[in-house]
């Protein structure tokens, strides 16, 4: 029996010891996840606890089809979309024309010789964006951007295929791209106001 | 252009290291060749390296909050009703707590089911680490068994169809073939509380468990017996 699997069948005597474990194992791979989706501390908080009581309450029927750890991702992204339905509070900004030429503009290296995008500080405009990506986009960025899972955990946790894991990342990467240049135009429109 | 769809790929495979030589040679020439595609490519290796940022400070109470988290739910805790196997019953007289907790089940489940099964007899119970377990059977074939958690009896492996009155209440869990359900009127102890299973497969899925609604046309498998 692997270290695993004995912890697994602890956990399905409901043995505390062996929760506080799978607590201390995954708590930080769980927060972070959910801290990615949400980008905000509180909320990640609360979506921990959830998942683990979730998997307290139906650590039962854990059949041991895939790992652990997958079947841990599986229930926080589960959580997490959960939580995004509820909290629809996210805007996303609306293309316009005119943000689609400052999108286009941005992409045109005659017109911008500089690489603006490069040049400014991306961090937090990344996690604004990312907050205000779709969630099937954002799961998949979170996944393999923030917590750099590969492309066969990902496809096991969302059970797709690693082609299509492949392309969702592609597609992904490109809205969340479009999405900065978007925010950033926002942004400075309403500055400038 | 539409040759750049397929560089984007790459472009993409190449950023996350797992890109083919083949396809980096290829990749190469075009991003050389092709200032849009390259500006492409930077962008997206910026915000990738960027997005490893997105952390914050792992906070040290979190760890207490799930714990937490679990002691809140102890009510709950055990749920292991599925082909429950007694490993050696004992007479319920046998433990004063496990007596008390059992005699105002067992009144309850005779009030609930003389109708059904006046002949129902026999109580037993089995005291486990944080639980005990009753049966309660008039014969092989129509056992009702249940455990009794904290201020829940919960009735279990209930045989055969049961006519019952229509009964609404908040689902306070469910689980994937039962649920615990609060009614209103819980003094001294719930008149009757059950979960519905579908046909032959004697459970249901019940995707809203706070507007869940007990139908007296449903099948009944299970009982759930709230005390409080």
């Amino acid at each position: 029996m692997t270290e695993e699997e004995l912890l697994v069948s602890k956990l399905k005597t409901y043995d505390i010891k062996a929760f506080e474990t799978l607590v201390s194992d995954y708590e930080k791979r769980v927060f972070n996840f959910a801290y990615g989706f949400t980008q905000n501390k509180e909320d990640a908080m609360d979506i921990s606890q959830e998942v683990f009581l979730k998997i307290y309450k139906n650590i039962d029927k854990f059949k041991q089809k895939s790992s652990l750890s997958t079947w841990i991702y599986r229930i926080t992204n589960n959580v997490c979309i959960d939580f995004s339905r509820k909290n629809k509070n996210a805007k996303v900004i609306p293309i316009t024309d005119e943000n689609r030429e400052a999108i286009d503009a941005i992409s045109d290296n005659k017109n911008q010789p500089e690489d603006r995008l490069l040049k400014l500080e991306l961090s937090e405009e990344i996690a604004m964006s990312l907050n205000t990506l779709d969630y099937e986009a954002k799961q998949i960025v979170v996944m393999r951007d923030v917590l750099g899972l590969s492309y066969k955990e990902i496809g096991q946790i969302l059970k797709l295929e690693e082609g299509t894991v492949k392309s969702r990342i592609s597609r992904s990467r490109r809205k969340l791209r479009d999405n900065i240049i978007r925010n950033r135009n926002f942004l400075k429109k309403t500055l400038s106001k | 252009m539409p040759e750049c769809r397929k560089y984007e790929n790459y472009i993409n495979l190449y950023i996350d290291d797992n890109i083919l030589e083949r396809e980096l040679l290829e990749l190469l020439e075009h991003i050389d060749e092709c200032p849009i595609c390259k500006k492409y490519y930077l962008e997206l290796k910026a915000i990738k390296e960027n997005l490893r940022n997105v952390k914050t400070e792992y906070p040290l109470e979190l760890t207490q909050k799930i714990l937490d988290g679990f002691n809140e739910n102890k009510s709950v805790q055990v749920i292991q009703y599925k082909n429950p196997k007694f490993k050696g019953l004992y007479v319920a007289l046998a433990s004063c707590a496990v007596f008390a907790l059992l005699m105002s089940s067992s009144n309850l489940v005779s009030r609930v089911y003389d109708t059904v099964y006046p002949d129902t007899a026999v109580a037993e119970a089995q005291s486990e680490d944080n639980f005990s377990r009753m049966s309660y059977s008039n014969d092989i074939d129509n056992d009702i068994q249940g455990i009794i958690i904290d201020e829940y009896a919960f009735v279990y492996s209930f045989a055969g169809d049961i006519d019952i009155p229509e009964i609404n209440g908040k689902v306070i869990y469910a689980a994937e073939d039962a649920v615990f359900i609060e009614v209103e009127n819980k003094m001294p102890v719930i008149e009757q509380c059950v979960s519905i299973l579908e046909k032959n497969n004697y459970y249901s899925v019940i995707e809203d468990i706070n507007n869940f609604t007990i139908n007296q046309q449903s099948e009944v498998g299970m009982f759930i017996i709230y005390q409080n």
